[in-house]
């Protein structure tokens, strides 16, 4: 009974030094692979309604880094063409600092704050979003709803607030998921010199927007 | 299970209570490891000597052949008991009143007290296969109640705060699920295996007390004691 004793421990003492190795050695190949970037295409956005100049285009080198694509994983392609409108490298300031707004389909992304001009980040958000507001079917169209957040330096949402409500308790519900489900952004611009972005998104059930 | 949130992580932030439940299966999987190893090491040995004692030849029997064959495969349950009842009635010569159902009576009951000892910690076996699943489905629904609680702390439902706890919880019935089904099987196994060695137990004691009877009875008969 002893010697079964002891070979019993020594069975799982075997047991558990196979599967910490194994685990361990599960990460040891996840750190071989090389670093993939993802990259999320977007969609240029008409301009921007107040602001008088063109779409401004502005190079961020951070976040789009060269890719060297693996040769290893033919599975992760990265598609090359980022951006279909030829880049312009002038960086124009808007001479007068009006807070900018950003119109989509089914709501208008504004700023608090004057001041920020990187546009491919808004359009960005304002995808993000609206690809997660589902408004409740039959709500009459056109009813609005604005919801205010801040993202953080790192991306994070926070402080998510209802600026104006619908008076309509799903559609409120629903752009405040949107927001919520929007989840984590993309770190700011590291250009970008104040801790947070201050964002109200106005909301706009559209007759054709999905349900 | 790889990655950041190994299983070795899991265990280390479960719960005091998931903590305890892991622990009461380990300590049952050592166990009825222990027993499972036991019971092979002994079946392996008299298996062995269980086919050697089977082939004896009844024809030549003769009490002092018996045992010699008895000693030399003296792991088989008949050749025990058998050794057994031989030392109670033969050392001292032949007694007078031999006959078959004192040889058979003698024979039982050591056969029954050695086929006990082999069953011996085989129920531990069947409690540990009945009761592992259980403990392990209580550590789960403990786990996934303190996951619940936690999407109520922190308000939130993404599956950042609801898989950790989950997968803690879920390791408890894994764990459950490793305890309970070697011993099932073992279980099944020896019991099987004891019941049918116990069957040819008895089956040698009937033919022990039939020789005996053939061999002394007769002779006595025949040299006419009464």
């Amino acid at each position: 009974m002893k010697k079964s004793f002891i070979g019993s421990i020594a069975l799982h003492a075997l047991f558990l030094v196979v599967l910490i190795v194994a685990s361990y050695a599960k990460t040891e190949i996840k750190r071989d692979l090389p670093d993939v970037t993802q990259v999320r295409l977007i969609r240029p956005r008409p301009a921007p309604v107040q602001s008088s100049k063109p779409a401004e285009e502005i190079k961020v080198p951070e976040t789009k880094p060269p890719l060297e694509t693996p040769k290893k994983e033919p599975k992760k392609k990265v598609k090359e063409e980022k951006k279909p409108e030829p880049p312009k490298e002038t960086k124009i300031r808007s001479s007068e600092p009006v807070p900018k707004e950003l119109k989509g389909e089914a709501g208008t992304l504004k700023l608090q704050n004057p001041g920020f001009d990187y546009d491919f980040y808004l359009a960005l958000i304002q995808s993000k979003i609206e690809r997660n507001f589902r408004p409740p079917p039959g709500v009459r169209a056109g009813t609005m709803a604005t919801i205010g957040f801040v993202i953080l330096r790192d991306g994070t949402v926070s402080s998510i607030t209802m600026v104006q409500s619908s008076n309509n308790l799903l559609i409120d519900q629903a752009a405040e998921r949107a927001v919520r489900a929007a989840g984590k952004f993309p770190p700011l611009p590291p250009q970008y010199e104040q801790g947070e972005l201050g964002i109200n998104f106005e909301f706009v059930v559209n007759p054709g927007s999905r349900s | 299970m790889g990655g950041s949130e190994s299983i070795w992580q899991l265990l280390t932030v479960a719960s005091p209570f998931a903590k305890f439940v892991l622990f009461i299966l380990a300590v049952m999987s050592v166990l009825s490891w222990t027993v499972i190893l036991d019971k092979v090491i002994m079946w392996l040995k008299v298996r062995k000597d269980s086919k050697g004692f089977e082939s004896y030849n009844w024809r030549h029997f003769e009490p002092r052949n018996l045992f010699s064959e008895a000693r030399r495969y003296g792991n088989a349950f008949p050749a025990r008991a058998y050794m057994y009842a031989h030392r109670e009635l033969f050392d001292r010569g032949v007694p007078d009143d031999l006959d078959g159902e004192l040889v058979a009576r003698e024979y039982a009951r050591a056969a029954a007290l050695h086929l006990n000892r082999a069953e011996r910690f085989l129920p531990f076996l069947a409690t540990c296969s009945a009761a592992a699943p259980f403990l392990g489905l209580l550590g789960t629904v403990w786990g996934i109640i303190s996951a619940f609680q936690r999407i109520g702390i922190w308000g939130n439902a993404s599956i950042a705060v609801v898989a950790p706890g989950i997968a803690e919880a879920l390791v408890a019935t894994a764990l459950g699920l490793f305890v309970a089904i070697p011993a099932l099987i073992a279980y099944n196994f020896f019991s099987n295996w004891l019941r049918k060695e116990a069957e040819k137990a008895e089956s040698f004691g009937d033919d022990l007390a039939f020789a005996v009877d053939r061999q002394f009875v007769k002779r006595n008969a025949v040299t006419g004691g009464r």
